[in-house]
């Protein structure tokens, strides 16, 4: 037991939770809360690094704000740009370049005059840094050049003339693509062009290498970069991308389709390799490798690795999660609800039986009743009442084990990926175990499970073995009830830490008053006013407020707004990004996605933005307008991240 | 101002989680019940236009709250400018009834109204077609107990619905829409009603902020 305490303690103390414990979060709290989050990025991944050299500050930097080399580099002040990029020794660019960082940093190359790391990693996060000063004001000189109407459009058409000319110069430092590029890239956009860098995956150096006076003239568009980022986020390797416009519409497809699949074998032979590798996972070449998108056979452990719940030494991983499945065993042991709910409830908590709970849980559990049966509740899974009950008891003993906040609304929808992604993790180790018949091939795959749920002696789990449908089973067709106790109280417990882990990064949203999320909605809208003048003006001249559209997209992470696959395709991203994008990365991620409907919402009144905004058209998005707005998001994240006090 | 073609009435639904707020909503507007509403965070609202008295054009904007009594203190927000205010209980959820009278209380301090005294309220007790064996037990003995000990005595009108089986529905928001009428004519003589504090609440969170920033 005292051990468990410790390492309940240790869980707990993790992050900046000193709110747990406070009854009350005034605005005191909010706001040193606020500045803690604004230091986080360096203290904490300065701690998961377990930083000892400046390589390593670097490598946090680079996965943070780019790639453009950090470090030596000097700052020019106003006077920079593109050679600026070339002030970079070469040997910084030791490692493959994650295509974000390179989008961005070609982005903002006018501006390159980077911060020595100490700068950034230290104390000094709050100032602003001088490039960010430079590039700003330069961003505003822009938008009024224009009018100040619809700067984006603007910026895209000016840009696209600007590279027409270079395109020479463009394709001269990546011999391998420019020459395939070459052929047809005369009328491409701009689009295309960055596509090109970010998919030459050690672009990094040849852009420290080479002059290049186009990356100098980058720097007025903030939108096209983004734009080409989350293409090449979508397309590995990227030549469908250059023939867009030159190519009829049936090869392009063609190719599109094949480039896809060679993207995901690519895509999950890099992450076996990663995964598999060595006898200790390099986690920050796992966060640029999963920011882009984690395959689905490997999502669950990877999730769990990026986490913090599974070590990333394997030799302690087993271990590690046998204690923690235990300690939630023994968590629910002390509980004395009872979960298990024969018949359809009623509302009154006079269902609750024994008389040693006192009101307030039954309080609680009531709550998380009413709320888990009305969670997801057009997805098959969710209605079993298998996966309700462990939904009950997830939330319930995170509740009563995190009292200063409890149970809110909201974050039942918050472990639903989780149990879904460890649900099918399971589903699919039983079919790789089927499939895997041949030594060789068993072998690999079982170096990928998670470890712990295999069990030969489970009788349910042999049932499902020789099921004749376990190879068509998937979360849509397979019934929990199939599962043995044993493998749901594991699930539960991985969903129930892994939550718990999540949830470490929003304390302050859930506590009385929910101040991290005001603070996230006063962040948005300072945003915005700087992203996108006009429609703060709109929406002030409707009356709109912020929260009164955005305070559910704060509470439950956009999950009302976007369906399941693509959440989980977001989170993918928020637990690569460093600290964990739940929280700060969240507030960019939603001024991308509100500043998608910006055209929309300016033709409407105070009533129709908010019903639009209440029930926004998202049904048809797919993962790639996931991307795009991250990769929107990340570039703002660069921008403003540091700057928002000298900007206000 | 009663000349005035369409008037824009604010209509606020409270009560606790689960109570069916969302669905009396869905049920007056959209004429449909379904199973598969998810909890509602922050607000929803709806609007739908009716005539009132035959002969007055109002467009109903319907605001629809969050139970949980975490999300209470984002009242203020929702609140301002309401006309009327719909206090929903279930009557399966005894609980539900007792906390009445703390949402009315909770609507007047955050709202802000011109006339705490006498701004129009009505009751809901939602879930009549449920089964008589699960609704509280002497039920309009502990509503009038509780209207007339701590709803002030004031004569809220009540109205027992059934969202499921559309009952009542409609009649309880013709009420609430000429009580909410006759609310706004009574703001409209009165002059209007300026709501700074809320601005001020809002300029409080930017400054400590951008002072957090600042070192």
């Amino acid at each position: 037991m005292g051990k468990k305490k410790q390492e309940m303690s240790q869980v707990y103390n993790n992050s900046k939770n000193e709110f747990i414990f406070g009854e009350n979060g005034g605005k005191g709290k909010h706001l040193s809360s606020f500045l803690r989050n604004l230091s986080l990025t360096g203290s904490s991944s300065t701690a998961s690094v377990n930083s000892k050299s400046s390589e390593n500050y670097q490598e946090i930097n680079s996965s943070i704000y780019g790639t453009l080399g950090y470090g030596s580099s000097k700052i020019n002040g106003s006077q920079s740009n593109a050679g600026s990029i070339v002030s970079t020794p070469p040997a910084l660019g030791r490692s493959p370049t994650s295509q974000r960082a390179v989008s961005v940093g070609a982005s903002y190359s006018h501006v390159t005059a980077t911060p020595p790391p100490e700068a950034s990693v230290g104390g000094a996060n709050s100032r602003t840094s001088p490039y960010l000063h430079n590039h700003l004001g330069s961003t505003a000189s822009t938008t009024s050049a224009s009018g100040g109407s619809r700067p984006q459009y603007h910026r895209r058409s000016h840009s696209n003339t600007m590279y027409r000319d270079l395109d020479d110069d463009w394709d001269a430092e990546l011999p391998i693509e420019g020459a395939a590029s070459k052929k047809n890239s005369i009328d491409n956009r701009t689009l295309t062009r960055l596509t090109q860098v970010e998919s030459n995956s050690s672009s990094r150096s040849s852009i420290n290498l080479q002059p290049s006076p186009i990356l100098d003239s980058l720097y007025p568009d903030l939108t096209i970069p983004a734009a080409a980022t989350a293409s090449s986020l979508n397309l590995n390797s990227s030549s469908p991308k250059y023939n867009k416009e030159s190519m009829d519409v049936e090869d392009y497809q063609a190719k599109l389709e094949i480039n896809k699949l060679n993207q995901l074998n690519t895509k999950y032979a890099k992450f076996k390799t990663l995964l598999t590798g060595d006898s200790s996972i390099n986690i920050t070449d796992l966060r640029k490798l999963s920011w882009n998108g984690i395959p689905q056979e490997l999502r669950a452990l990877t999730w769990q690795i990026l986490l913090g719940y599974l070590p990333t030494n394997k030799s302690r991983q087993a271990s590690t999660l046998k204690r923690k499945r235990q300690e939630y065993l023994e968590g629910l042991g002390v509980v004395t609800i009872d979960f298990h709910e024969s018949a359809p409830s009623n509302n009154s908590s006079t269902s609750l039986s024994n008389n040693s709970s006192n009101s307030r849980d039954k309080q609680l559990y009531h709550q998380i009743k009413i709320d888990v049966k009305r969670t997801n509740p057009t997805i098959k899974l969710y209605g079993y009442p298998e996966t309700q009950e462990s939904l009950r008891k997830i939330l319930f003993l995170w509740a009563v084990r995190h009292p200063a906040s409890g149970y809110v609304q909201g974050i039942n929808d918050l472990c639903t990926p989780f149990y879904q992604i460890f649900l099918n993790n399971y589903i699919w180790q039983l079919q790789r175990t089927k499939m895997g018949g041949g030594a060789v091939e068993k072998n690999e795959d079982v170096q990928l499970f998670i470890p712990g749920l295999l069990d030969e002696s489970d009788d349910k789990e042999q049932a499902l073995l020789n099921d004749p449908k376990l190879m068509t089973y998937t979360l849509d067709n397979f019934d929990p009830s199939l599962l043995s106790g044993r493998i749901v109280a594991i699930i539960e417990a991985d969903t129930y830490w892994c939550l718990s882990r999540l949830l470490e990064n929003i304390t302050d949203n859930y506590i009385h008053e929910q101040p991290g999320i005001i603070r996230q909605v006063n962040e948005l809208r300072t945003l915005i006013s700087k992203i996108d003048l006009e429609l703060i003006n709109h929406l002030d001249s409707e009356g709109v407020e912020f929260i009164q559209f955005s305070f559910r997209w704060m509470n439950c992470l956009l999950m009302r707004e976007l369906s399941i696959p693509l959440v989980i395709r977001m989170w993918d991203t928020y637990l690569s990004e460093t600290p964990l994008g739940f929280n700060i990365f969240h507030v960019y991620v939603c001024a991308a996605f509100l500043i998608k409907f910006s055209s929309d919402l300016k033709e409407k009144d105070f009533q129709e933005i908010l019903l639009f905004l209440q029930n926004p058209p998202t049904g048809h998005w797919k993962e790639k307008d996931i991307e795009l707005m991250l990769s929107e998001a990340f570039i703002w994240q660069s921008l403003y991240k540091h700057a928002s006090a000298h900007l206000r | 101002m009663s000349g005035r073609k369409k008037t824009l009435l604010k209509v606020i639904i409270l009560g606790d989680s689960g109570v069916g707020k969302t669905s009396l909503m869905q049920q007056f507007v959209n004429n449909k019940f379904s199973h598969q509403y998810k909890a509602t965070i922050g607000a929803d609202f709806l609007t739908k236009e009716i005539t009132i008295d035959s002969n007055k054009q109002v467009t109903l904007q319907i605001w629809d709250t969050a139970g949980q009594e975490r999300f209470q203190s984002l009242g203020v927000a929702f609140y301002r400018g309401a006309d009327c205010c719909v206090l929903c209980y279930d009557v399966t959820n005894e609980k539900s009834l007792n906390n009445l009278t703390s949402w009315k209380d909770e609507f007047l301090v955050q709202s802000n109204v011109s006339n705490p005294q006498d701004f129009p309220f009505i009751i809901i007790g939602n879930k009549i077609d449920v089964d008589d064996s699960k609704k509280i037990p002497s039920l309009q003995k502990k509503l009038q107990n509780i209207t007339n000990n701590q709803l002030g005595g004031l004569n809220y009108p009540v109205f027992e619905t059934s969202a499921k089986d559309a009952i009542n529905v409609e009649s309880a928001f013709e009420v609430i829409a000429k009580m909410a009428l006759q609310q706004e004519e009574l703001n409209d003589a009165n002059g209007n009603d300026v709501s700074d504090d809320y601005n001020d609440a809002i300029n409080i969170h930017l400054e400590s902020e951008s002072s957090g920033c600042a070192c």
